[in-house]
């Protein structure tokens, strides 16, 4: 199994990705950060594998700091959305300012060019948390099939996916000195690269129950 | 790979086992308890709209059936007194004014209660009686669209009729409207119940998380009885919309 079979599971969100285009304009307004985070992952995903075959790793590092820093906006974007932050704006810039604080503070520390794990293990957390609370949020209040509702499938999804990612991500903390061999990372990202095509498709199961935008005839 | 990082590789893999069991096990019991949580709410919120309204329809038939027979019976004795006397004459006038005075209150509530013509003809008609009786105290233009038949059971008819009834008062009291739009139509086995105002509005999600709105929960709780959606978009200004989506 080569890198190539590796960067097709990872582009499985794609399946996400395509049908959230398809039904960008008749799905409810608060999903769409969503579907915007499936659409910048395939590009991350399809940058990051041009990179690597055209011998640029060292602009992976930035790509994915970026992508950090967007994908847990967006995401955040999206339980704002839901009402997790009781709607407040001041909750949802509080979050993601100290997100952009932590991850350029760490970066200065550790040099632009390399992927910040500890920023990206700490906002990971945040995104468990949050994705557990409105899973909480969503069982006490959903009067229909739970199954039929993309929030808990976001919801799964985000919760396995940054478990994963957070367990097979904490040996590359520098400051825990472990210096794993690159046969062993390799084999850690394998593990990685396996819960990311399972959360994709439970994305993909997220997109298609997504609500449809509420036609709101005006009768004046 | 060395022994140590093999070791450490198996035990990162074991770690996930265990972390995935145990994500698997709270997702399937969460599942269960809402599922159950769920049917123990519907059933709840049924046998509470059930007794009320056993209830409504058990009051408006003694006013109706009890009490109006009695008062027109006293009416009758009051007019059938033998007098000449100018005074007694004019009390007497007064007292059978005072009675048809309470015959028609009685006759309202009891029709606010129950509605006769809802049982009998129907959603449609009795949401125009409603407002045609209500035009003149509201003081409330409202229009009410309402192009097909409905054929709809009467428990649902019910649930409607009451949500109608809410969301007039509401408007009246709280939006300060000018006008009051009302229109149901029937699209694919749907019902849409569609109400508009040109009022001040309202912040819906305060009111919810302020627990303030009680009406708004029952308009709710009647939706999701009649396994419907229910929603409501009120921005401050710019009047209120609901929308109630249930399937016929």
């Amino acid at each position: 199994m080569n890198d190539t079979f590796f960067f097709l599971l990872s582009l499985s969100i794609i399946f996400a990705a395509i049908l959230g285009v398809i039904r960008f304009r008749k799905m409810d307004p608060a999903y769409h950060p969503f579907v915007y985070y499936c659409c910048i992952s395939v590009l991350v995903e399809i940058l990051v594998y041009l990179l690597l075959s055209g011998n640029m790793q060292y602009l992976v590092g930035t790509v994915y700091n970026i992508f950090g820093v967007v994908e847990f906006w967006l995401l955040i974007r999206l339980f704002y959305n839901w009402g997790l932050f009781k709607r407040k704006k001041s909750v949802f810039i509080a979050i993601n300012l100290f997100s952009v604080l932590l991850r350029a503070g760490t970066l200065y520390i550790r040099g632009y060019d390399k992927i910040n794990y500890f920023a990206s293990i700490v906002n990971a957390f945040a995104l468990i948390f949050f994705s557990i609370s409105a899973f909480n949020r969503m069982i006490l209040n959903e009067r229909k099939n739970i199954f039929k509702n993309a929030k808990f499938w976001i919801c799964i999804g985000i919760i396995i996916y940054y478990t994963c990612f957070i367990l097979v991500s904490t040996e590359k903390l520098s400051f825990l000195h472990l210096n794993p061999s690159k046969n062993f990372d390799y084999k850690v990202w394998q593990i990685n690269a396996y819960a990311n095509l399972l959360v994709n498709l439970l994305y993909a199961v997220a997109v298609v129950w997504i609500p449809r935008k509420k036609n709101i005839i005006t009768l004046f | 790979m060395d022994p140590q990082e093999k070791e450490y590789y198996n035990s990162l893999l074991i770690v996930l086992m265990v972390v995935g069991t145990v994500l698997l096990y709270f997702i399937i019991t969460a599942i269960r308890y809402q599922r159950r949580s769920l049917r123990l709410h519907k059933e709840r919120i049924q046998a509470e709209i059930d007794t009320l309204e056993k209830e409504r329809k058990r009051i408006a038939a003694d006013l109706h059936d009890e009490l109006g027979p009695l008062l027109s019976a006293v009416k009758l004795q009051i007019n059938n007194l033998e007098t000449t006397d100018p005074g007694d004459l004019q009390i007497i006038d007064k007292s059978s004014g005072y009675i048809d005075n309470i015959i028609t209150k009685l006759r309202e509530i009891s029709n606010d209660l129950m509605p006769n013509t809802l049982l009998r003809k129907g959603l449609k008609n009795a949401i125009v009686e409603f407002i045609d009786n209500n035009q003149d105290d509201y003081k409330l233009p409202v229009k009410f669209i309402c192009e097909q038949d409905l054929r709809l059971s009467q428990d649902k008819e019910i649930n409607l009729y009451r949500i109608v009834q809410e969301i007039t008062h509401n408007t009246l009291k709280h939006a300060n409207a000018s006008m009051l739009i009302i229109k149901i139509s029937v699209q694919d086995e749907r019902l849409f119940l569609m109400t508009a105002d040109n009022g001040i509005g309202f912040d819906y999600f305060s009111k919810i998380r302020d627990n303030s709105g009680l009406g708004l929960r029952n308009l709710q709780s009647r939706t999701e009885v009649m396994g419907g959606e229910f929603n409501c978009t009120s921005t401050p200004d710019k009047g209120t919309a609901y929308t109630i989506e249930i399937p016929v």
